[in-house]
């Protein structure tokens, strides 16, 4: 499988758990630590699809997730996070899929893989 | 004409006397009564000097006009020498009407041979008679009216002061009419209505109630302490009718009603309108005289006493209805008082609701923000904590599925991985606990709330094998609460009782609406514990709620408890039961 997934929250272990998770899986996987990380690797590594935190230090996901749509309405992207209330949010209607932060990952996995029909 | 010496034997003194000169009636008698001298007064004060009677009056015809003998008196101021006087003598004058006297005898002597004899004088006191009596009777109509002035004066209630009204128009010791009836006016109908009447309707009733009566010897504030207190209006037939009796203000024609207009007392006595009387009020009024007074207030009429001696047939005198109408007055101020009172006892209640009321409210608000506060610090704890329980939970579940770790690790990382989970269960139902749930009280049908909570929470007892059903009533249970936050904590509450049994427990759930309290209940049809078990289980569960380790059975309670209901265990016929239970009274005010 040669899907690139592009991993973007501020919490470095989330970042190595989604990471060693989606790899084991078969997933490419390229993270970034900030908003501003996000959008230079979806200009340079172009990903399949973006798992994106919402409250991150500095702009936070739903500001990347205008940004990013913006540039690619087609890239599929995952929100994640430890908030359930931003559904409420409309701004977070542009995403694809989002799914609150959980121990057990078996939720996320199957949004990606809806997303990306593998 | 002889000359008579009369003597005061007191002092001693002795005059000579011509009767004819005296400028009161009086004669000169002997012993046994025979008549020696009239002067032209007594015979012109008897009336007896206009045919010639001045002649032939006689101390016998004295005695005839006085009602009353006075020989005796007589002879023994003659024998004795002494002087006597005779007061008040009440006597009818033949010209009509009474007249009172005081008579005066005393000795006298003939003065050709010295025979004594007896002078009597005449002293009419009818003026002052006649003003003792006014004063009598003013005086005992003021204590009347003082006495039930006292009376009104003591209470605030309006059928105490009609009772006491009409006591005081119909005891002996008060007017002494034989029936009164109470009509009050009805502003918004423009109707006079019966409220109350006491009094026979007939001879029958009236030995009845009479010889029921013991007020001998009593006055008229005792006999009405006593009757207001054992007296009641609905026994007898005349307070029934006079409830059914209602006359429009509109008919102009009515004597009844026109006193109302008039504003003035009146006695009916003519055919005509005693007759009309009688018809209108269907033949309660029926008495040959009927004495109406208006009850007077402070710019306005409120209604009328109506009065009679429907039993007795005894005359009603002009001071009789002067009587009744000062009554009128005393009842009519009595009554607007009272019902001042009661609008002001009202408007005091009103008040205090208000103010209960805004209490509540006050309560409310604080509650609602501790709980935002509560809700808010909650929100944001939880968010902190999910994050590394993410990582935690996530590692020990790539290090489970690792084929690297013993199999020793691999336990402990599921341990860690089972307890991430559970905690993070504990953050989900606080999160829906923190939600902003809307602070309004909604009007729901609390068994319709039930069945709803007990379908979303089916597939939490059929994940453990358990079952789970709804038995309501068909009629709705009102109830006013926040409807979100008490479904959630229902919602809190059977998800956990499905957890906290073994598989193949049946469980069922009613809603009950008895006359004190709303309330849901739930207990156990079937399973395989015993009935010690069950109850020991159910019970346990209960008494923990305040300090469970389990926050959502705290969540549970905590969302019941916020709009007054109960979380309780209680065992009944012979069944382990968990309830819900809000108060009717406490949900009454919303």
């Amino acid at each position: 499988m040669d899907k690139r997934i592009l991993i973007v929250d501020d919490e470095e272990n989330i970042r190595k758990l989604y990471s060693a998770e989606l790899s084991a899986d078969g997933f490419q996987i390229m993270t970034a630590d900030s908003g501003e990380a996000a959008i230079q690797s979806i200009e340079k590594d172009e990903p399949d699809l973006v798992v994106l935190d919402i409250r991150m230090t500095g702009r936070d996901g739903i500001d990347i997730l205008k940004s990013l749509k913006e540039r690619n309405s087609k890239l599929p992207v995952v929100l994640n996070s430890a908030y359930g209330t931003y559904k409420d949010d409309f701004n977070s209607w542009l995403a694809d899929a989002y799914v609150v932060k959980s121990s057990d990952l078996v939720e996320l996995k199957t949004k990606i893989r809806e997303l990306l029909q593998v | 004409m002889p000359e008579f010496t009369t003597r005061q034997t007191s002092v001693g003194l002795k005059a000579r006397l011509d009767i004819h000169r005296l400028d009161l009636p009086a004669l000169i008698v002997a012993s046994g009564g025979y008549t020696l001298s009239v002067n032209r007064k007594l015979t012109k004060y008897f009336g007896a000097d206009q045919h010639g009677a001045g002649d032939v009056f006689s101390f016998q015809n004295l005695q005839e006009h006085l009602g009353t003998s006075i020989r005796e008196e007589v002879e023994r101021v003659i024998a004795d020498g002494v002087s006597v006087e005779i007061p008040d003598i009440v006597f009818t004058h033949s010209a009509g009407g009474g007249r009172r006297a005081n008579i005066l005898l005393s000795p006298a002597t003939i003065a050709d041979d010295h025979t004594r004899c007896c002078l009597v004088l005449l002293i009419d006191s009818t003026n002052a008679w006649i003003i003792e009596k006014k004063q009598s009777a003013t005086k005992n109509e003021l204590a009347i009216v003082s006495q039930v002035s006292a009376q009104l004066g003591a209470t605030m209630e309006t059928d105490e002061i009609v009772k006491t009204i009409l006591i005081a128009v119909t005891a002996r010791e008060g007017l002494g009419f034989n029936r009164a009836f109470l009509m009050l006016i009805d502003d918004s109908r423009n109707e006079l209505r019966g409220h109350h009447a006491i009094g026979p309707v007939d001879a029958d009733e009236a030995g009845q109630i009479w010889g029921s009566i013991p007020d001998e010897g009593k006055d008229l504030k005792s006999i009405i302490s006593s009757y207001i207190r054992d007296i009641r209006f609905d026994e007898t037939s005349s307070d029934r009718a006079i409830r059914d009796l209602v006359l429009s203000l509109n008919e102009a024609d009515n004597p009844v009603t026109r006193v109302a207009s008039g504003r003035t007392p009146a006695l009916i006595d003519d055919a005509e309108s005693l007759h009309l009387v009688q018809t209108l009020s269907n033949g309660l009024f029926g008495a040959s005289e009927i004495a109406i007074a208006p009850l007077n207030a402070k710019g306005s009429v409120l209604g009328l006493i109506v009065a009679d001696n429907m039993i007795t047939g005894r005359r009603i005198q002009e001071c009789n209805i002067d009587q009744l109408q000062m009554f009128a007055n005393q009842a009519g101020l009595a009554i607007e008082g009272s019902r001042l009172y009661e609008n002001l006892q009202a408007k005091i209640k009103e008040l205090k609701n208000v103010n209960l009321e805004l209490e509540r409210t006050h309560r409310q608000i604080v509650q609602i923000e501790r709980l935002s506060l509560m809700g808010e610090m909650t929100y944001r704890i939880t968010h902190e904590l999910r994050n590394p329980l993410t990582i935690i939970g996530g590692f020990a579940s790539l290090l489970l599925r690792s084929s690297e770790i013993p199999d020793s690790d691999r336990e402990r990382a599921e341990i860690i991985w089972t307890e991430c989970r559970r905690v993070e269960q504990q953050l989900d139902a606080l999160l829906d606990f923190s939600k902003s749930y809307s602070d309004d009280e909604d009007d729901i049908d609390f068994s319709l709330l039930l069945s709803d909570v007990v379908t979303m929470v089916q597939s939490k007892f059929t994940q453990t094998k358990n079952s789970l059903h709804y038995r309501g009533t068909e009629t709705e249970v009102p109830l006013r609460v926040r409807k979100d936050l008490l479904m959630h904590g229902m919602f809190c509450l059977l998800e956990l009782l499905s957890e906290i049994a073994g598989p193949g427990v049946d469980w069922e759930v009613t809603s009950v609406n008895p006359t004190s309290e709303i309330r849901a209940e739930i207990y156990v049809t079937s399973s395989s514990m015993s009935y010690d078990e069950s109850t020991d289980l159910l019970r346990r569960f209960v008494e923990h709620r305040a300090s469970t380790s389990d926050l959502r059975l705290s969540l549970a309670n905590e969302a019941i408890a916020y709009d007054g209901g109960e979380l309780g265990f209680e065992i009944r016929e012979n069944r382990p039961i968990i309830y819900v239970a809000f108060s009717m009274r406490e949900n009454a005010n919303g």
